[in-house]
């Protein structure tokens, strides 16, 4: 190590162990792992072999530090997100920022710190600003790591003496950012320019401090700044603590041992993944493709740029190699586009990141070992790997979901395979209510609300989807209190259930949606973004062996109403979207206009008295609904979750009410779901027969929606073997969607 | 539900039976390395047909060796030929291409735009049985989800010989030129 140099430090001795340049250590760090395939080079995990208690015990001694920090941080912070919501996370990392030992909470951001931290390294921050004992770093940039802006990432560097010996990271998801429409995400924005608050990969502190002018800057940027600077103060007091634990650590092992035991927790954990792929899964090829539309055009009050249609299609292909390694390729995606649907590396890292935390590297020694048996292939100036300076990320997540969704589900192919059904998992879409204006104590608010954290899974091989309960982004998935949110919000919930007949149908069904449906309460002035599900027009995923994906989600807003006056006379008021939208057809509520869609949307301004509604979504059904359990059938119905009419839709079972209870029809639902069966191969055809009438209208051009025909211009502009492999199939003489554009 | 003291564990989760909580310390233990074999011995016992299963791949289908054939088969018996090619290429289609099919499907308000995707269902022609579904921008080839290395999983991860030449390549292109012909 010793005769490691580099040039960036101006000869001038680097911070790191044995006075070597971080970027140094980096770089020998990666040639390390490209020469031998190990984590450093290690081909043997010496410590652990000789002492392995003590071994085990300092990598308890780690997790146990950040775990217990992550929950005295809750109670500095003052934000929702944090407090109530999971949506944080503290790890710690080698000099290099290879993560060596992470919290609970919010997964994605396990490898984006990491990213931040290469970031640094790499544009040798440790020459300019310097770094020091005490210092803090921030960021919430998608081309330093980040996602978007309201995960907001904090760092500290982690000296012993005068030696780095690793980063101490947080980071927290805020619900304001002081984005265009408020909210900590954007919906419409078409470019970064309207996504708030941009950090951008600074020092922001030093002597644990933040700089008063840092501070201010989130003051003065963001509608409700308290709910930021007291979070960011929650991180930075969880990282201290983390860091003096860890020099409490040093001070009884040595700073020899603790090095070479942080490499060691990481290619021990690099050999566990490769070792758990080969027992649970099935070596070979997974395929699978996305497509993702936004009618944008008849949004009122859109940016000229975003004033339009337009579709994204991202194949994703899986190779599991002899080895137990993954090649995860997403060539065919479509170019990066002026929407807020863009992804950088570090995005794409974190929602790697948290397929494989939640489906393969979730017990034993978690941290960035397991990401160093991955390998993703993320094309240039395509939508996972947008290079254009001004590109939007606010929504990154509506083109993450569905990649790594397809990922999970298709990682499920390999587990059922080697019979491991209790590791089948499908993700769930997405739905998300922004707000802002003036809060019901007076002043600005934005915000964000979490509820969507805890929406229905897709269902699994042996049981169905969890409801309530799902969020890809962080394991911990809440709804939060609804008395939080009317505090937070100049609100008030009429209703928080289950929607009927919303979710993805199966043998086992997708996790229920459900919805909220509020008044505001003491405003007059505050508008909404509605974003229903991550798309327009198109599900995020199919379902496995059969299931189907659910219908997409509703939002409703209703202006002018005559809500107080029903209260005045104790009248019934709606409970549940279904209700009100029946109430508003009938007129019994009074709206001088009322709008239920399944699109994004923006509201006008509402004010006191005005309802505002938004379903969250439901996960595609596993294997054939035909085959459900009656009994099941029967509990969705008495719980709200079907009607008695989706029953008999979807699953073929027949319910009667009997002397005031439901029962099942036995008689009627066999042969129900005998006639179902005779319909499916009397309407259905050899795919052969199928194949030639498609290809024909394929070759005339004539119906081709233009939306999606610019989608697959766009992946076919972007990759070869994407247009290759609709030739190979359809065997057309031209590609029937136009010339792809250079 | 009656409970079979017999059954073993393993047939009780395939069933959806198992408690939630043995289910949620089965995904906690360490993985056991006999599961396939005990999975398989399962499904090869419920089949109705005799040739010695090599790889689930669904609830209904999976590759057995038919004569020295490596096919895809659903347990009713209807065989949809090598592995390599793509079973769904002889399985039964269904597509919901229109709004009125997706009305019909769905029952109420869908918001899916059948000039944006298609929805197909993949039928077993031999049983009438759903074997997937499939959700893919409109005129998208078919999907083949999932094409194991048969020859590496039997011989590198679990040490069985014999199977050496059932690799992971793709023959698919061969049935779709049969389309051509008349």
């Amino acid at each position: 190590m010793s005769e490691l140099k580099d040039s960036s430090t101006s000869g001038k001795q680097g911070i790191g162990p044995n006075g070597i340049t971080l970027k140094a250590l980096l770089h020998d760090s990666r040639q390390k792992l490209s020469a031998t395939g190990c984590y450093q080079g290690l081909t043997e995990l010496s410590l652990k072999k000789q002492d392995p208690i003590k071994f085990e015990r300092f990598h308890a001694r780690l997790l146990s530090t950040v775990i217990s920090v992550r929950d005295t941080m809750k109670f500095i912070a003052s934000s929702p997100a944090v407090r109530d919501f999971e949506e944080f996370l503290i790890n710690l990392y080698t000099p290099e920022g290879d993560s060596v030992v992470i919290s609970t909470g919010i997964m994605v951001h396990v490898h984006t710190l990491s990213e931040f931290i290469k970031f640094i390294i790499e544009n040798d921050y440790e020459v300019d600003p310097g770094i020091k004992d005490g210092d803090i770093f921030a960021n919430n940039e998608l081309w330093a790591g980040g996602v978007h802006t309201p995960d907001v990432q904090t760092v500290i560097p982690l000296f012993y003496g005068d030696t780095l010996v690793g980063w101490v990271g947080a980071v927290s998801h805020e619900l304001e950012t002081g984005t265009y429409e408020g909210g900590g995400m954007t919906i419409f924005s078409p470019e970064r320019y309207g996504e708030g608050l941009h950090i951008s990969a600074e020092k922001v502190g030093e002597n644990d401090r933040f700089y008063s002018g840092y501070v201010r800057r989130i003051q003065m940027n963001t509608r409700n700044p308290v709910w930021w600077i007291m979070d960011d103060r929650s991180k930075l007091a969880g990282c201290i603590m983390v860091r003096e634990a860890v020099r409490r650590l040093i001070d009884e092992v040595g700073l020899d041992y603790y090095l070479q035991a942080v490499k060691e927790i990481i290619e021990e954990a690099r050999l566990n993944f490769l070792a758990r792929v080969k027992r649970t899964l099935v070596p070979g090829r997974y395929m699978g493709v996305n497509v993702g539309a936004f009618k944008f055009k008849d949004v009122p009050f859109q940016h000229p740029l975003g004033k339009k249609d337009t579709a994204n299609i991202t194949p994703i292909e899986v190779h599991i190699k002899d080895d137990g390694r993954i090649f995860i390729d997403l060539d065919g995606a479509g170019e990066w586009g002026f929407h807020p649907f863009n992804c950088g590396p570090g995005a794409m890292g974190g929602g790697l990141w948290i397929t494989l935390t939640q489906m393969l590297a979730y017990d034993g020694k978690v941290n960035d070992g397991a990401y160093y048996a991955v390998e993703q292939n993320l094309p240039l100036g395509t939508v996972v790997n947008a290079t254009y300076p001004g590109a939007g990320s606010s929504i990154a997540w509506a083109t993450l979901i569905p990649i790594y969704s397809n990922l999970a589900r298709l990682l499920s192919m390999g587990f059922y395979a080697r019979g491991f059904l209790e590791e089948v998992f499908q993700g769930t879409p997405n739905a998300l209510m922004n707000g802002a204006g003036i809060s019901q104590f007076g002043g600005p608010i934005g915000v964000s609300n979490f509820e969507l954290t805890a929406s229905g899974s897709g269902a699994r091989a042996i049981a169905d989807g969890i409801d309530c309960g799902h969020s890809i982004w962080n394991p911990e998935a809440t709804q939060g209190d609804i008395e939080v949110w009317e505090m937070a919000v100049p609100k008030l919930y009429l209703s928080r259930n289950f929607v009927a007949d919303r979710h993805g149908f199966g043998k086992y069904r997708g996790g229920a949606s459900w919805g909220s449906l509020w008044i505001i309460h003491g405003s007059q002035t505050f508008y909404a973004t509605l974003s229903a599900q991550n798309s327009s027009g198109t599900p995020m995923l199919s379902g496995l062996f059969g299931g189907y994906p659910a219908p997409a989600v509703r939002i409703l807003w209703a202006q002018n109403t005559n809500i107080f006056e029903l209260i005045s006379q104790r009248k019934t008021l709606p409970v549940g979207i279904d209700q009100a939208v029946d109430m508003l057809s009938s007129g019994y509520i009074k709206a001088s206009q009322w709008h239920c869609i399944q699109q994004p949307a923006w509201t006008d301004i509402l004010k006191d008295g005005d309802i505002f509604a938004i379903e969250y979504p439901s996960g595609s059904g596993f294997g054939d609904p035909l085959e459900r359990d009656v009994e099941l059938v029967l509990r969705d119905v008495e719980n709200g979750i079907h009607t008695l009419e989706g029953a008999r839709r979807f699953y073929g079972v027949i319910l009667e009410e009997k002397d005031g209870r439901l029962q099942i029809n036995i008689e009627g639902t066999e042969k129900e779901r005998t006639n179902l069966r005779k319909q499916r191969l009397a309407r259905s055809v050899p795919v052969k027969e199928w194949w030639r009438k498609r290809r024909d209208e394929l070759a005339k051009g004539g119906n081709i929606n233009p939306i999606l025909a610019a989608a697959y211009r766009s992946s076919a502009s972007m990759s070869d073997i994407f247009a290759e492999r609709f030739d190979r199939f359809w065997k057309l003489a031209r590609f029937p969607f136009g010339e792809a554009e250079a | 539900m009656e409970e079979n003291q017999d059954t073993s564990e393993l047939e009780m989760l395939i069933q959806g039976r198992l408690d939630v909580e043995r289910v949620r310390r089965l995904q906690m233990e360490p993985k056991d390395p006999d599961r396939m074999e005990k999975y398989i011995a399962i499904r090869q016992k419920a089949a109705r047909y005799s040739y010695r299963i090599l790889l689930p791949l669904s609830e209904k289908l999976c590759i057995v060796d038919r004569d020295g054939s490596p096919s895809v088969m659903c347990n009713c018996g209807y065989d949809f030929g090598d592995y390599r090619e793509n079973w769904k290429l002889s399985a039964n289609i269904y597509v919901y291409d229109t709004v009125e099919k997706l009305d019909q499907l769905y029952g109420r308000e869908h918001g899916y735009d059948p000039t944006l995707i298609e929805m197909r269902e993949y039928i077993c022609p031999g049983c009438a049985s759903l074997l997937d579904t499939e959700v893919v921008p409109y005129g998208y080839p078919v999907l083949f989800d999932f094409l194991p290395d048969i020859g590496v999983l039997y011989e590198k991860w679990l040490g069985i010989t014999g199977l050496e030449e059932y690799s992971a390549q793709d023959n698919s292109d061969k049935k779709v030129a049969t389309f051509l012909e008349t």
